[in-house]
């Protein structure tokens, strides 16, 4: 059973490569959109796991967003995106 | 910005959340499409603002997650409508005052006329008054294109007219006509007569045959300068003279006689002012006039009319000037004087502003109760006047 869909898995990358379908979608991934170093948007997220003004880590399909920085504040929160503004020093993934 | 401006008009509230997880607090919330924006850290939670709708659901999760909600502001124009609610005398004013302000922005005030030199305003006013346009009338009840027809047709010397409307402002523009110029035709034969009677003084003649000469009394209506020449044809074998006719021009001045009789009565009243003062009020709507306070207590007065225009209200103030009757007689010398004045005054009003005076002969003749004033004014003026010659 995990062999299936380990291969559907891959048939499905082969397709979305092939066809150029958009990967946030077909694959659940987080779509971050960044605005010099004063705002990141990410869509597509699951969670808020941490919050606080130096570091803020946010859950989504490919493992928890770590955002680090100074200041740092929600804009808006919304089921389907969340803005966050203030001084992004670093973004990583933590899997 | 515009997210701004929609927020206020629905109305938002800043809360604090306290608790030990607010994150999972935030994460609920959104989970169920709460919107949450400004989302801070502070001393003691996170302060974050949330629509009223929104906030009515908050209470839940935060029963849920044992998180403590406190409302720090309210904001937005539902709290301010629910403020000013329990005034109502305060929503009142305000409607009347709107209502007042488009009632009175119906009508029209004022009219103002721009461009007029020869035709007076007033009667541009009297003329729009008998078409029932005047200040105070609604502004929808004006035909603006319909009344700049009829001012046309009715004012031969207005060319253009233009009317607008302006707020409670009616504002015509006028461009008049410019008359041309009468042209002299100096090809075409005349003859001078004399405008008045008179002994001739001078005359200069720079076309024509001149029939008078100096020291010659004419009278009205006689030909000064004749347009007509006599050509002597020396050359000719027949003796019949001919004529040419020719445009006269000359300037003729004479010695011109006027009389001014009048009798001046010896007894007279000066009116001595006392200094004292009445005004009274009186208001006109739709010409109906109302006195307001109309006792006057002076035996004799002076009355001084003001007017003023608000619409279709007019104000009259009458003010009154008390003064006591004396009866005075003047001696003949004061008299004299007097009919000196009278004659000096009439002249400059009565005589053309080119006339010389060249002497005044006043008699006085001494009756029992009045001076009785005849005078002869002898005057030096242009009396030549030009008439189509007819062959």
């Amino acid at each position: 059973m995990k062999k299936i869909f380990k291969v559907n898995q891959n048939i499905k990358k082969k397709l979305v490569n092939t066809l150029e379908l958009p990967k946030e979608i077909i694959f659940n991934l987080p779509l971050i959109t960044m605005v010099g170093n004063e705002e990141i948007n990410i869509e597509n997220y699951k969670g808020v796991i941490e919050y606080s003004p130096e570091k803020i880590r946010i859950n989504t399909a490919c493992g928890v967003l770590k955002i680090n920085g100074e200041k740092l504040s929600f804009k808006q929160i919304t089921a389907e995106n969340i803005i966050v503004t203030g001084v992004i020093q670093t973004l990583e993934y933590l899997s | 910005m515009l997210l701004n401006i929609n927020n206020f008009c629905k109305g938002y509230v800043l809360l604090e959340v306290t608790g030990f997880s607010t994150e999972r607090f935030i994460n609920l919330a959104s989970y169920n499409n709460i919107y949450l924006w400004d989302i801070k850290k502070n001393k003691n939670g996170v302060v974050l603002k949330v629509s009223i709708k929104g906030f009515k659901l908050l209470k839940k999760y935060a029963r849920k997650t044992g998180c403590k909600i406190k409302i720090l502001k309210k904001s937005g124009l539902p709290f301010k409508i629910y403020k000013y609610k329990k005034r109502k005398i305060f929503a009142l004013g305000m409607i009347l005052l709107i209502c007042l302000l488009y009632f009175f922005s119906s009508f029209i005030w004022k009219i103002d006329i721009y461009g007029n030199k020869k035709i007076k305003s007033s009667e541009i006013l009297n003329f729009c008054e008998q078409k029932k346009i005047k200040a105070g009338t609604l502004k929808h009840k004006i035909n603006i294109k319909k009344l700049e027809r009829e001012l046309l047709e009715n004012f031969s010397d207005i060319s253009w007219i233009n009317i607008k409307i302006k707020g409670s402002k009616m504002i015509m523009n006028i461009k008049e006509i410019i008359p041309a110029e009468k042209i002299i035709n100096k090809k075409e034969p005349c003859d001078i007569v004399a405008k008045k009677d008179g002994l001739i003084l001078n005359i200069i003649t720079s076309a024509g045959t001149p029939k008078v000469k100096i020291n010659d009394v004419v009278k009205k209506g006689d030909i000064l300068v004749s347009g007509e020449i006599l050509i002597e044809n020396n050359n000719s074998e027949s003796n019949e003279p001919s004529f040419d006719y020719v445009h006269a021009d000359a300037k003729v001045i004479a010695k011109t006689y006027y009389q001014i009789n009048f009798k001046i009565p010896y007894e007279y009243v000066l009116k001595k002012y006392t200094g004292k003062t009445q005004k009274n009020y009186s208001v006109a709507i739709n010409n109906k006039k109302i006195n307001l306070l109309s006792r006057v207590k002076f035996k004799a007065y002076d009355k001084i009319t003001r007017q003023k225009n608000f619409g279709f209200i007019k104000l009259f103030i009458n003010e009154y000037r008390e003064f006591i009757p004396i009866k005075k007689i003047r001696s003949i010398s004061d008299a004299k004087k007097f009919a000196n004045k009278i004659i000096n005054n009439r002249i400059i009003r009565e005589f053309d502003f080119e006339t010389d005076i060249f002497d005044k002969q006043i008699n006085f003749i001494d009756k029992k109760k009045y001076l009785d004033v005849q005078s002869i004014i002898t005057a030096l003026e242009r009396i030549d006047k030009k008439i189509k010659l007819q062959k």
